[in-house]
């Protein structure tokens, strides 16, 4: 079901008022109701998809209590090594075999042999990659004994598809999520609306800015062979607000939605633009996914310890294998590899600092905050290009334009200009809040007139179901 | 505590109220600014133009001041038919021609066109022009136009909007209806000569862009339910019905995938009609010399349009060879 249509406010009404009329009962009856709800949400367009998410539910549920029965620590781990591999087959099978069969065969025939690897030109079943993630962190979690298996499988199920988080995340964790399906959750003012701005503001940001700019950059890449270096400047420069507004526009409407519940999900963004190195930016975009990289593959291989060539190995393949994660291309393990690269500075013993928030207890960022984060901006916005490209031979092409092409003049963007202060005013003056719309003003009539104010835009200027969400896809 | 929780609800759902009622009166008061400030602000608060040609309005005033009378053949279909058929060269022939062409008109609206002018469609014969990516559009883009610039279509106007099933189409109803000045007392064009009887002109020339053109990307059903609603009514209304495809720049095909395969669904529902569509471009090669954009004929284009559409209607027997008295039979 789409997230921004008439259908899923109509299902989300009658979702929370069954809900909210439940809250005197057990925390099993909300949990069925919201399960029942989310596989309602899944299957709507595909519900042969919903035999994945339930099969994978329900053997790595299983296969969690057998590993909390289990009688010696090689027992456990066979059971713990079965689970993971139930979870990665499943998504290494949907998402992967059609490109490692291509590439083995590609790689095969550049050596003159022939190898018959079919293909199986197979969907990739929706949300796969994040019930996937989550499934194993809560295997491993177990594993180690940091929590308890699940004894109620409505509570695990739902934990794996809760419908806002289900198709794009944030990918949460057993310790926050599950643990908050076992107690029964009460109406409260606050929370309700806090979910209301936050999902109101990821609104804002998907229909108002990412996707009036997803035209703009639609064309860009698509002529980019074509097209004046400025204009692919400004086209790249658009991806990488278009993406930030896209995805952390989604994850605010999924929190947002989550809190209406009752539910305080995971934070996924912390205004990644304003970081002023890699490291920072990384610590605020897609946290859920870089928290679930770092604890599960980063720590595993070794982490930071040792010598710093270790750690630059251990850095570079978690965010050449968080690359894969996004997708069977090149384009994407390309990406990962290069934000690898990235923390060489860092990592070669330039530290990163920045703990404080930008510009703290300041209006205005001071001149080096400012060409840090330029700089930043512009790094990330580089890879971007990787990411958007359909392959490495458009993205190397619409940098080389980019760059042999350029000459400064008029972008001719003025509305599009407009509409991103619009965005960007707002969150700076925001930052460190859970949303700019979680104002600091005493005066109610003013808070008001600013949430009308945003809510009027989304009405006049948001584009609806025209571009599906990005990482829907992943 | 159950009265404490039930008053939460009651609050919540009282501000949730309250405060729609605010948000609406506030978009309702920026849609005033932006239907009564410049173009600019229009554009950055509503993200479109919203700048309905001039041609429409002026369109139905001729029409209505020459409708009594009848014509032989109306041409109905999108700025293709508004700048392709020029009523002088009917005239010539003893014709009595009306173009009713408007930008961007795809099948739904012309459906609601017709649907408005209801007695007042007094015409022998209709041409209607088909071009495929007009059905993969929801007809916002035609339907501003019109209910913008049309005010005697005002009644059919929430339908035709709802129809569209685009939000564009109730903030250009919204903007129409809370603009003080009317559209067509405001609009001047920079680029159009309204010639006659709905004929229009470019005043400037322009390079062919094929970059510039937007593919439709919506499901072609709906508009093909919509042709075939339009057939049926002027089947209803005995008249004869000719479908035409006008010249296109031999670009412009290659920017539709799917062009082909559009052009044999909208055969299959001709075929239930007994009608055929008339493809220009298979009877007759027009160069890019002869566009004045990727969608448009220039002067010359038409000048060798016309003679052609005349004579390919005569030899497949559509029009009659003699128009002696004005009144075809």
């Amino acid at each position: 079901m789409p997230t921004i249509s008439l259908q899923f406010a109509v299902f989300l009404t009658l979702l929370l008022v069954g809900y909210w009329a439940l809250r005197k009962s057990s925390p099993r009856l909300q949990n069925l109701l919201l399960l029942f709800g989310s596989y309602l949400f899944y299957g709507w367009g595909e519900w042969r998809f919903l035999a994945i998410l339930v099969g994978e539910s329900a053997l790595t549920w299983w296969i969690g209590g057998r590993i909390g029965k289990a009688r010696d620590k090689h027992q456990r781990k066979i059971w713990f090594v079965a689970g993971i591999t139930v979870s990665l087959g499943a998504l290494g099978f949907f998402k992967y075999y059609d490109f490692f069969a291509s590439s083995t065969a590609k790689a095969l025939g550049s050596f003159g042999l022939t190898a018959d690897i079919g293909t199986l030109n197979l969907i990739l079943p929706l949300g796969l990659s994040y019930f996937s993630l989550k499934a194993i962190s809560y295997l491993v979690e177990v594993y180690h004994g940091r929590i308890e298996p699940s004894s109620d499988p409505v509570a695990y199920f739902l934990y794996l598809s809760f419908f806002p988080q289900i198709v794009a995340g944030p990918i949460d964790r057993p310790t926050n999520l599950l643990n908050q399906l076992n107690v029964v959750r009460g109406l409260e003012e606050e929370d309700f609306y806090s979910g209301l701005k936050l999902a109101t503001w990821g609104l804002f940001k998907k229909a108002v800015i990412a996707d009036n700019l997803a035209p703009v950059v639609a064309r860009g890449f698509s002529q980019y062979a074509s097209l004046p270096g400025m204009e692919l400047l400004v086209t790249a420069g658009f991806f990488s607000i278009q993406m930030y507004c896209d995805f952390s526009g989604y994850s605010d409407i999924a929190n947002g939605i989550a809190r209406l519940f009752g539910i305080k999900p995971v934070d996924n963004f912390a205004q990644p633009y304003f970081s002023r190195d890699i490291a920072e930016f990384w610590r605020r975009w897609h946290i859920s996914l870089t928290s679930w990289f770092r604890d599960y593959v980063f720590y595993p291989l070794g982490g930071g310890v040792g010598s710093r060539w270790k750690a630059l190995r251990n850095t570079i393949l978690t965010f050449t294998l968080s690359g894969l994660w996004h997708g069977a291309n090149w384009t994407f393990v390309v990406w990962g590899f290069v934000h690898g690269l990235l923390f060489v500075p860092i990592l070669m013993g330039w530290q990163s600092t920045h703990v404080k928030k930008v510009a703290y207890k300041k209006v205005l960022p001071n001149p080096l905050e400012v060409l840090q984060i330029g700089v930043t901006f512009a790094l990330v916005t580089i890879t971007m290009v990787i990411f958007r490209a359909e392959s490495l031979t458009q993205a190397v092409g619409f940098l080389g334009r980019l760059i042999s092409n350029f000459r400064l003049q008029n972008p001719h963007h003025l509305t599009e200009l407009l509409l991103i202060a619009g965005w960007l005013i707002p969150e700076w003056i925001g930052r460190g809040r859970l949303s700019p719309l979680h104002l600091q003003i005493a005066r109610q009539p003013i808070r008001w007139a600013v949430y009308a104010l945003v809510v009027a835009m989304i009405l006049l200027r948001g584009q609806f179901g025209e571009t599906p969400f990005i990482y829907r896809q992943f | 505590m159950v009265s404490k929780q039930r008053n939460t609800e009651f609050r919540i759902i009282a501000n949730l109220l309250l405060f729609g009622v605010v948000a609406f009166l506030l978009s309702g008061a920026l849609l005033f600014v932006a239907a009564n400030g410049p173009s600019s602000v229009r554009k950055i608060l509503v993200g479109y133009g919203f700048d309905p040609m001039p041609c429409p309005g002026w369109v139905q005033r001729e029409f209505e001041a020459s409708y009594k009378d009848g014509f032989d053949l109306l041409f109905l279909g999108s700025s293709h038919i508004q700048r392709s058929f020029d009523p002088r060269f009917f005239d010539a022939l003893g014709i009595k021609s009306f173009t009713f062409g408007t930008p961007a008109q795809t099948p739904l609206n012309t459906y609601f066109l017709l649907e408005s002018l209801d007695e007042k469609l007094n015409a022998k014969r209709v041409v209607l022009e088909v071009f495929p990516n007009l059905f993969k559009v929801s007809g916002a883009e035609s339907f501003i136009d019109l209910y913008g610039s049309m005010p005697e279509l005002a009644t059919s106007g929430l339908r035709h909007a709802w129809a569209t099933r685009d939000k564009r189409s109730f903030i250009g109803l919204g903007l129409k209806e809370l603009r003080v000045a009317n559209f067509v007392a405001s609009s001047s064009s920079l680029v159009d000569s309204q010639i006659t009887r709905g004929y229009l002109d470019f005043k400037h020339s322009r390079s062919t862009d094929f970059s510039q053109f937007v593919p439709g990307d919506l499901d072609a059903t709906e508009q093909l339910k919509y042709f075939d609603k339009v057939l049926q009514t002027l089947q209803k209304r005995a008249i004869k019905t000719i479908i035409i495809i006008t010249p296109l720049a031999n670009g412009l095909i290659e920017c539709m995938p799917d062009y082909h395969t559009d052009i044999a669904e909208i055969n299959k529902v001709c075929e239930r009609y007994g009608l055929e569509v008339v493809d220009f471009n298979r009877i007759e090669q027009f160069d890019d010399s002869l566009f004045w954009d990727v969608n448009h004929l220039n002067k010359r284009g038409v000048e060798k349009f016309l003679p052609l559409f005349y004579s390919e209607m005569l030899r497949r027997q559509s029009l009659p060879s003699s128009y002696d008295d004005g009144h075809p039979q």
